[in-house]
């Protein structure tokens, strides 16, 4: 049992090797289908890094009434922190607000003169709140524009991206479900080209399987190294992927950063630390189209 | 050794290779089957490789019937009986030891064993200078000395050649001839199957003459007359 199944691998890479222009266009197509699930993995990513971008300048300011009492302002705040949306609700004293002023315009001679002649802080206290996610937004809005708080509220602002986070998101969704459509149209594809392919090699050695059986062997004995090849052709293509991908996304980064000034995210980066998901995946896949392609083929053309 | 007794082959819907056949060949035996194109000869030989199945009869090899034999049992059947076919039937992407060799794998020997009697066969049939050769590599005689070597490597009782010298000019024809003969004289039963008229006329060993699937003479020191 051990001799045999060491020979029947033995029997797979000799013929891997020696059938070396069918391996090859074999390997090659297979390389071809994983770079373009690759490709999608990729955009899908940096779309969403995207959007993740976007949605965080998104914010509240609420500004407070001159002669809002601290006490009233930290409740405020405190209550405001109670709610599950949000993420951060930042205070802003009137100190730090002139301090910051100051900091933003110190190049501007003219607005610190006219700040070194306040006598009083113009400035008031505020908030800055930020929401877990988009959709939150709305019970904070309802908190903020409650009646009880309007006594407290000088002002509130709503940094409003949301139009275009909605449209990025629309896109995001039909990008998806294109790049899940696309991602099986080539899978089948693949797995159609992997089987003819496979029908074809295996229609090829039909005579060498014949003699083979006329010699002795047993169905195992034939069917066992062609399918072992299959997988041989799942590790090689696997393997000139990742070495293709990585070399593709170190070209491609300066130009991809460049498109979304300097906010895109690092390929390399996600590909490096999402490696066994996003390989792992795609070899199981590729592994089990392309075993079970063969053990239809057989099955069918080598009646083994 | 081989005893066929009222063997059909009817192919459907009513062609009829084999009309009844009965056949007996003792142990160690020549025996020329003959006969011209379209006589039932290979039908015959592919019935005792258990290519096909007899429509009835029953085919007995060695003591064993393999006239229903179960398919997982076929490829042991096959181990027991060497047969070398006109085209030679030589695994192109293995060398000539890898072919010969092949018999010997397929039945799970070790190593060690191949590797000491692929060469003394080679030798038998003078290829062990072309061992690491691929059969494109080698002449119609050269393959079909390999083709010998691999049916004589796990040493069967008995071997058919079908057709052997079919693709092979005469002189060729002689070499082989003469290795076929050398086995038979060692031991083996042989079935020679041709129609190669000059070959039976010379050798002058037992004939078996077929014609329309039934055997229409059977003559110990025969000559082919169909």
């Amino acid at each position: 049992m051990f001799i045999s199944s060491a020979r029947i691998i033995k029997f797979s890479f000799q013929n891997f090797w020696r059938n070396l222009w069918l391996s090859t266009v074999t390997v090659s197509i297979l390389t071809l289908a994983l770079l373009s699930v690759n490709f999608f993995v990729g955009l899908h990513a940096l779309l969403e890094q995207s959007i993740q971008s976007l949605e965080q300048r998104v914010n509240v300011t609420v500004y407070f009434q001159e002669t809002a009492q601290d006490a009233e302002i930290q409740k405020f705040v405190a209550d405001l922190g109670g709610i599950r949306e949000v993420l951060s609700a930042d205070l802003i004293s009137k100190d730090d607000a002139l301090n910051r002023l100051k900091e933003r315009y110190q190049s501007d001679s003219n607005i610190q003169e006219s700040l070194k002649e306040l006598e009083e802080n113009p400035l008031t206290a505020s908030v800055i709140v930020r929401a877990k996610t988009i959709e939150g937004y709305t019970p904070i809005l309802s908190f903020i524009d409650d009646q009880r708080y309007q006594p407290l509220i000088e002002n509130r602002t709503f940094q409003d991206r949301t139009r275009l986070i909605s449209r990025i998101q629309e896109i995001k969704a039909q990008v998806r479900t294109a790049g899940m459509g696309v991602t099986i149209f080539l899978a089948i594809i693949a797995a159609l080209i992997v089987m003819n392919t496979i029908r074809i090699t295996i229609y090829t050695r039909r005579r060498e399987v014949g003699i083979m059986k006329l010699v002795g062997a047993t169905n195992w004995f034939v069917r066992a190294p062609l399918i072992i090849e299959a997988l041989l052709y799942s590790v090689v293509a696997m393997g000139i992927t990742i070495l293709l991908v990585f070399p593709i996304l170190s070209a491609l980064q300066p130009i991809v950063f460049r498109l979304f000034d300097g906010n895109a995210l690092d390929m390399l980066g996600y590909f490096s630390e999402n490696f066994i998901p996003i390989f792992g995946y795609q070899f199981a896949a590729v592994v089990i189209l392309n075993v079970l392609s063969s053990t239809v083929a057989i099955g069918r053309y080598l009646k083994v | 050794m081989i005893t066929l007794e009222g063997v059909k082959k009817i192919y459907p819907p009513d062609t009829t290779a084999l009309a009844g056949v009965d056949l007996h060949v003792e142990p160690g035996e020549f025996v020329f089957l003959v006969g011209m194109s379209g006589a039932g000869k290979s039908t015959l030989v592919k019935l005792m490789t258990a290519e096909e199945r007899p429509t009835s009869g029953t085919i007995n090899i060695g003591g064993w019937d393999i006239t229903r034999i179960r398919r997982r049992d076929i490829p042991l059947l096959r181990r027991q009986i060497g047969v070398v076919y006109q085209d030679f039937k030589l695994l192109e992407q293995k060398t000539v030891q890898e072919n010969v060799a092949f018999a010997l794998e397929v039945c799970g020997e070790p190593s060690k064993t191949i590797a000491s009697v692929v060469p003394q066969v080679l030798k038998i049939v003078g290829l062990e200078e072309k061992s690491h050769r691929y059969p494109r590599q080698l002449s119609g005689g050269e393959q079909q000395r390999v083709a010998i070597a691999r049916a004589l490597i796990h040493r069967p009782k008995f071997l058919i050649a079908d057709e052997p010298t079919g693709d092979l000019d005469s002189l060729t024809a002689k070499t082989i001839i003469d290795v076929l003969v050398r086995i038979n004289e060692l031991g083996t039963t042989l079935m020679f199957v041709t129609h190669n008229r000059e070959v039976v006329n010379v050798l002058k060993k037992r004939v078996i003459s077929m014609q329309h699937g039934q055997i229409i003479s059977d003559k110990a020191h025969g000559k082919y007359f169909i």
